[in-house]
C-alpha cells in the first residue's frame, strides 16, 4: 500500500534538489504555454479531441474490430490480452517462437504498467530500455519517476556515476553531451545485435490498422528496423477512428507535453517490413472496468503527455516516485485507484484540487473533479485514514447543530494551545508538520459579542 | 476469448453512442509564409533549412556537403553518388557505418518543420535512422501549412512504413539538458529547392 505524504517526506529530504525539481518541470509547464500561446484554435483543438475520444469510448468493441482487421489485412498479427498477466506469456511466447533472446525496447508505459521486463528477465532475456531516460532508471533499478521524463528525479552527478559503473564511461563530473554519446555508442550496439524490438503505441487508427510511435531519440525506429521481429503493446484506449484524427492529436501531443511542435520522430507502422514479423497486442488490464466507471471513464481519453504532472504543485514537489503506481501524478492518482484501489486510496489525496491538471489536459479530462470524486468513494467505502475522516465528516454533523457547534468552538480553541506538539508528534504527523496551526484567541467571537453588545 | 471477453466487457461498460464531430479546417488556417514558417520551425526543433534556387543548385550544394563522408547514400533522382551499394537483401549492420543519406522528402509541414518519408524506394527502413547525418532534399512548393492538411495529402494505405521526421534525434533526459544526436543521426539538413 502506498502512503503519498510519508514517500514524499522521503523525497523532500534534499530541498536543494526539490527545488530544482520543481523549477525544471515548472519550466516545461512554461514552454506548454508558450506552445498554445502562439496557436489558432487552441481551445476548439482541445475541444475537438476530448469530443473525439468521447465519441470513440462510445464505439470501442467496433473500432477495434476495425483496427485488427485492418491490421491483419496489413500483414500484421494480433493478439489479445485480458490482464498483464496474459500480456507478458504472450509476448514471451512470441519471442520463444522465433528464439528470441535480447530485446531493445521503446518507452512504453503499459509495458511498465504489466511488469514486463522483470518478468522476461526471470525467463533469461535480456531486455534493454533504449529512451535514454528510460536506460538511465533501469541501470539504477529504479521505476521512472514521469511519463515522458523518466529520469527527471536523477542529477546529472547520479548519471555520471551510473554509466562510469555500467557503461565503463570516465567520471565527466556529469558532462550532458559525453554522457549522451555515450549512451548513443552503447545502444546502437544494442539495437544491431538485439534479436526482436518491442514499442507502446500512442495511437492506433482503426481504418488502417496503422500504429503510430512519437520519439525524440529514434530509438523506437532504431530498434524496430534493426530487427526482424517488432511487438507493439497497445492498451485498448489507444484507438483512434482516422487519419485525420491523428492530425487533432499529434499537434496537441508534443505542445502539450514539452512545448516542441512536433517530436522529431513520428512513425507510422502498418506492415511487417520485408521477411520480417509484425505483432501488435492489445490489452485490458482493467481498462474495461474503468469503462464502466461512468464518473472516471474520462481518464481513458488519456493520451500521456505529462501536462498534468509538470503542472501539478504537488507532483512537482513530491516526485514520481511518491506515487508508487507506473502513471504518477493528476491522472495516475484517477488511473492506479482503478486498478487497485487499496493499494492506491492516498492518491487522490495528494492534491490541492487547484484545478490547474485540468486546465492544462489536452483532451479535456476533468482531472481535479475525478480526484475529488474518488476522494468520496474511498471515505465512504474504507475506514482508511480516520483522523482526517473524522474531522471532515464531523464538521458537517457540528455545523447544523448550535448546541454542540458553541461547545466545540470552546473545545477547539482551548485544545489548540496544547494540541500542536501533541499532533506533531503523533498521529497527523504528514499534514501537520509544513503547517503551523493558528494561535487561539484569547476569547471567542460568541464570548466577545456578549461581553461587548448584550 | 479473451478478445471476445475484452469486447463484451467494452460493450456492457460503453458509453451510450455519442456522434462524431467533423473537423473544420478553416478554423485553424492562418495563411502563413509557408517556406518561412517551415525554416524557422524546422531550426527550432534542430534542423538546418539551405535554399537553392534550382534543382541544378541543389546538387552541388548536397554534393558539397557529402565530399568529406566516405560512406554516404544517395536515394533521391539526381543525386546518385552513393558510396554504399545498395540491395534488398542488405541488413542494417552492414549500414553502422553509414555517414550520410540523402532522401527525397515527399513534403513538409509548415507548423513543425516536419517532413514526410515512406519506405517507397528505401532499400532498408533504417537508413534515415541509422546514418548520422541526415539530408532531405524538399520542393518548395510541396509545402503543406499544418497537420490537418498533411493527412489530407497522404493516404494511410500507400505504405508500409511511413514517418514525418522534423529535426536530427535529441534528448534531454540528463537535468533537461538538451543534446543533439540521441540514438539516430546527430545533424538533419534540409535542402529548400525552387523549381
Amino acid at each position: 500500500m502506498i502512503n503519498h505524504a510519508e514517500a514524499a517526506e522521503k523525497f523532500n529530504r534534499d530541498e536543494e534538489h526539490v527545488n530544482w525539481h520543481d523549477k525544471s518541470l515548472w519550466l516545461v509547464r512554461q514552454k506548454r504555454d508558450a506552445a498554445a500561446a502562439h496557436f489558432k484554435g487552441w481551445e476548439e483543438l482541445r475541444n475537438l479531441a476530448s469530443e473525439i475520444k468521447t465519441h470513440t469510448l462510445s464505439k470501442l468493441d467496433q473500432y477495434l474490430i476495425e483496427f485488427e482487421e485492418q491490421a491483419i489485412k496489413n500483414g500484421a498479427k494480433v493478439h489479445w490480452a485480458e490482464n498483464a498477466d496474459e500480456h507478458n506469456k504472450i509476448v514471451f511466447e512470441i519471442l520463444s517462437k522465433h528464439g528470441a533472446e535480447k530485446i531493445v525496447k521503446s518507452k512504453s508505459m503499459l509495458t511498465e504498467e504489466c511488469g514486463l521486463n522483470h518478468y522476461l528477465e526471470g525467463k533469461g532475456i535480456e531486455v534493454v530500455d533504449t529512451d535514454l531516460g528510460e536506460r538511465i532508471v533501469q541501470l539504477a533499478k529504479e521505476p521512472p519517476s514521469h511519463i515522458v521524463m523518466p529520469a527527471i528525479h536523477k542529477k546529472r552527478k547520479e548519471i555520471d556515476e551510473l554509466f562510469h559503473q555500467h557503461l565503463k564511461t570516465e567520471l565527466s563530473g556529469g558532462d550532458e553531451v559525453y554522457l549522451a554519446r555515450a549512451a548513443r555508442e552503447h545502444l546502437r550496439q544494442k539495437f544491431l545485435n538485439a534479436d526482436a524490438a518491442l514499442t507502446g503505441a500512442n495511437f492506433a487508427v482503426a481504418e488502417s490498422g496503422t500504429i503510430v510511435v512519437c520519439t525524440n531519440e529514434g530509438n523506437a525506429d532504431m530498434g524496430v528496423h534493426s530487427t526482424k521481429l517488432h511487438i507493439a503493446s497497445m492498451g485498448i484506449e489507444k484507438i483512434i477512428p482516422r487519419k485525420e484524427h491523428l492530425a487533432i492529436f499529434l499537434r496537441l501531443l508534443a505542445r502539450s507535453a514539452t512545448g516542441q511542435s512536433i517530436t522529431s520522430y513520428t512513425s507510422h507502422y502498418r506492415s511487417p517490413k520485408p521477411g520480417g514479423e509484425f505483432h501488435i497486442i492489445i490489452v485490458d488490464n482493467g481498462r474495461t472496468t474503468q469503462l464502466g466507471r461512468t464518473e472516471f471513464r474520462n481518464s481513458l481519453k488519456c493520451i500521456r503527455c505529462g501536462a498534468c504532472m509538470n503542472t501539478c504543485p504537488v507532483y512537482r514537489r513530491s516526485g514520481g516516485h511518491s506515487y508508487g503506481s507506473t502513471i504518477p501524478g493528476p491522472i495516475g492518482s484517477i488511473l492506479s485507484p482503478g486498478i487497485n484501489l487499496n493499494d492506491y486510496n492516498s492518491l487522490p489525496f495528494a492534491s490541492s484540487l487547484c484545478g490547474s491538471c485540468s486546465d492544462v489536459c489536452p483532451v479535456k479530462i476533468d482531472i481535479h473533479t475525478e480526484l475529488y470524486k474518488w476522494r468520496q468513494v474511498i471515505t465512504k467505502d474504507l475506514n482508511k485514514n480516520k483522523f482526517k475522516k473524522i474531522i471532515m465528516l464531523d464538521s458537517g454533523f457540528i455545523f447544523s447543530h448550535p448546541l454542540l457547534f458553541k461547545l466545540s468552538g470552546r473545545v477547539v480553541n482551548s485544545s489548540l494551545k496544547i494540541m500542536p506538539e501533541f499532533l506533531k508528534n503523533n498521529m497527523i504527523k504528514a499534514w501537520t508538520r509544513k503547517r503551523e496551526l493558528p494561535r487561539a484567541p484569547e476569547y471567542s467571537f460568541q464570548q466577545w459579542y456578549k461581553k461587548n453588545r448584550e | 476469448m479473451s478478445k471476445e471477453n475484452i469486447l463484451n466487457k467494452i460493450r456492457r461498460n460503453k458509453p451510450s453512442l455519442k456522434e462524431i464531430l467533423g473537423i473544420n479546417e478553416n478554423n485553424f488556417c492562418e495563411k502563413i509564409n509557408l517556406a518561412e514558417a517551415f525554416t524557422k520551425n524546422s531550426e527550432a526543433a534542430g534542423g538546418k533549412v539551405i535554399f537553392a534556387s534550382g534543382m541544378s543548385e541543389a546538387v552541388s550544394i548536397v554534393k558539397s556537403l557529402l565530399k568529406d563522408f566516405e560512406h554516404a547514400i544517395s536515394l533521391a533522382d539526381k543525386f546518385d553518388f552513393g558510396t554504399i551499394a545498395l540491395d534488398e537483401e542488405i541488413s542494417a549492420k552492414a549500414l553502422e557505418k553509414l555517414e550520410a543519406a540523402v532522401l527525397t522528402g515527399q513534403f513538409g509541414v509548415a507548423e513543425n518543420g516536419a517532413v514526410w518519408i515512406t519506405d517507397y524506394g528505401l532499400p532498408h527502413r533504417i537508413i534515415p535512422f541509422i546514418t548520422q547525418h541526415l539530408y532531405l532534399i524538399l520542393n518548395e512548393k510541396e509545402i503543406v501549412e499544418n497537420m490537418h492538411e498533411a493527412y489530407d495529402r497522404l493516404s494511410l494505405n500507400d505504405f508500409g512504413y511511413g514517418v514525418f521526421i522534423s529535426g536530427p534525434s535529441k534528448t534531454a533526459d540528463i537535468e533537461q539538458s538538451l543534446v543533439i544526436g540521441a540514438q539516430g543521426p546527430l545533424s538533419m539538413t534540409v535542402i529548400l529547392f525552387r523549381e
